[in-house]
């Protein structure tokens, strides 16, 4: 590969980017994208008015990062001006939903609302859209999300076509049934499908939104985070080929704990990994060079937890790591 | 009227030709044609690109996805593209296929049997030929239904003599083609079971022996 060819192997990019305002940390568990986005978010927080960092992890690390409580409301991080946090559950918010409605609909309304969640992942698609409606209500310059493990982000990205077919459906069944059920709700004392259909429209309307939103490229990006193995980097082709087919933009792929033993170390395991690591390295470099900054960062020898430590990673997101000599 | 006496017979000749020969098989026939001829290019295209995918496939199975994960994603995307388009193709061509067997339905019946139809209908208060008066007696107006002159032979009916003459000849060539054939090979067997069973079976030989000769087929 030529040298000239090569994109800066950092996130500067994504800091210069101003106009970004959804940015999307995602990659297989356990490879560190909890860290990577923290970092990053820290990044942006010196660079932008204000951040908003939220995990959709079912499996929350926030707390665990910055060593303190987050919950669903956006909380300012100890330590930073600017920069917000906040953990949902998308599932959980959706049940949450479902019972408020329960309790205001009678079993009528409950049957039509098993109906439509009946589409296969809308509970997850609507947390979402729950979300992204509160989000948009706050004003934040830049939103990270810390994603839960591949599929599921692309599912719910994948999701509003389909659910705009489904919901069409709805709606024509409900105006054509509309008139004969709420007539046997008023027997009945109940009048809760109109409520629903207009909410679902709601939802309809704020997925679509959100999803023009996703596949602009100067309003959103992706960035890919992995590990320097087979299975890590083969699940980054199929994100990379996903959010393609998706359009939606992705040209950061950060590789994370790559070992880098000192010259004279005589630990033979690590000597080991780190060969089998520059070999998928150079792989990885040869695939996605020229269209993607290949951002390195080293397997430290401490935790990266706290707002310092994180403080001090973040660094080497816009200053290229330097292994020692 | 001779000629159309020979014209209703061709007709029916050529619906049985078509039926003897398979429809099916007619049509198969005329897409291949088809498609060679007026439609060549996505089927081209689609040879062409079944080659491809079956190659990259193949040389995607030989590379180490481990040894060389640059050169086996790339191998790995140009599959997956080549595998969408050629569902985008084979979509595109069954849908010319169904168009083309509609119209080439339309076609056939048009010949055949509409074509049949429309004759007889048109003629139909026309004689064939006439019957010699007298010959068939009181059932000579029946010859005649449902509206040609009385004495002579409809081309409802003479359609309807050839189409059973033609059915006939037709069983009739069969059974001679299916007894000649395998009038041969019987002679041997018979020779063979009563040198052979009691020798493996000796025990049940009398239990063997009524089923025995119900079980040969046919040369008796």
């Amino acid at each position: 590969m030529d040298d000239e060819e090569l994109l800066p192997p950092t996130l500067q990019n994504v800091l210069d980017q101003k106009t970004l305002k959804w940015i999307f940390c995602g990659g297989k568990g356990g490879v560190g994208k909890t860290t990577t986005s923290c970092s990053l978010a820290i990044q942006l927080a010196a660079c932008r008015e204000s951040v908003l960092l939220i995990s959709t992890d079912p499996a929350h690390n926030l707390s665990d990062a910055f060593g303190q409580k987050f919950s669903k409301d956006a909380t300012k991080v100890n330590g930073f001006e600017n920069l917000y946090a906040m953990e949902i559950d998308p599932t959980s918010s959706m049940q949450e939903m479902i019972e408020q409605s329960d309790q205001s609909g009678g079993a009528m309304g409950g049957m039509m609302q098993d109906l439509a969640f009946a589409i296969p992942g809308v509970d997850e698609a609507m947390g979402f859209a729950e979300i992204m409606k509160h989000v948009k209500s706050m004003t934040y310059s830049v939103i990270v999300f810390d994603t839960a493990p591949t599929g599921h982000t692309l599912r719910f990205l994948s999701f509003p076509s389909v659910l705009e077919k489904a919901l069409g459906k709805l709606s024509t069944l409900s105006g054509r049934f509309g008139p004969m059920l709420q007539q046997m709700s008023g027997m009945f004392g109940m009048g809760q499908q109109e409520d629903m259909f207009a909410r679902l429209e709601e939802m309809r309307g704020t997925i679509t939104e959100v999803n023009t939103q996703f596949k602009d490229p100067e309003l959103t990006t992706f960035i890919c985070v992995c590990i320097s193995e087979f299975l890590s980097l083969y699940e980054t082709e199929r994100l990379v080929q996903e959010l393609s087919a998706y359009e939606i933009d992705t040209h950061n792929i950060v590789v994370n704990q790559l070992l880098f033993p000192r010259a004279d170390s005589t630990c033979e395991q690590c000597n080991v990994r780190h060969g089998m690591q520059q070999k998928y390295l150079r792989e990885a470099h040869e695939l996605y060079d020229g269209m993607f900054h290949i951002v390195q960062l080293p397997l430290l020898t401490e935790e990266v937890r706290g707002p310092e430590k994180l403080k001090e990673f973040s660094r080497m997101l816009v200053v290229p790591y330097e292994p020692p000599k | 009227m001779a000629s159309l006496a020979l014209t209703i017979f061709l007709l029916v000749l050529l619906t049985q030709l078509i039926d003897w020969v398979g429809k099916s098989l007619l049509e198969d026939w005329a897409f291949a044609l088809y498609s060679r001829l007026l439609i060549s290019g996505p089927a081209r295209q689609q040879r062409a690109l079944k080659r491809d995918v079956f190659r990259e496939k193949q040389e995607l199975a030989r590379t180490s996805a481990q040894d060389e994960f640059a050169k086996w994603a790339r191998l790995r995307r140009r599959v997956d593209k080549g595998l969408a388009d050629l569902d985008k193709l084979n979509a595109q061509l069954s849908s010319a296929r169904s168009a083309f067997s509609l119209r080439f339905k339309a076609l056939l019946f048009l010949l055949t049997s509409g074509a049949q139809w429309a004759l007889v209908w048109y003629y139909r208060a026309a004689p064939v030929f006439y019957l010699p008066p007298g010959w068939l007696g009181p059932i000579a107006w029946w010859l005649s239904l449902p509206f040609a002159p009385a004495g002579s032979v409809s081309c409802g009916m003479w359609q309807f003599a050839c189409r059973r003459v033609l059915k006939l000849s037709e069983s009739l060539v069969r059974e001679i083609v299916c007894t000649s054939l395998p009038s041969v090979p019987p002679s041997v067997p018979p020779s063979l079971p009563p040198s052979f069973l009691p020798a493996f079976h000796p025990p049940p030989a009398h239990s063997a022996l009524p089923s025995h000769p119900s079980s040969l087929p046919g040369p008796h």
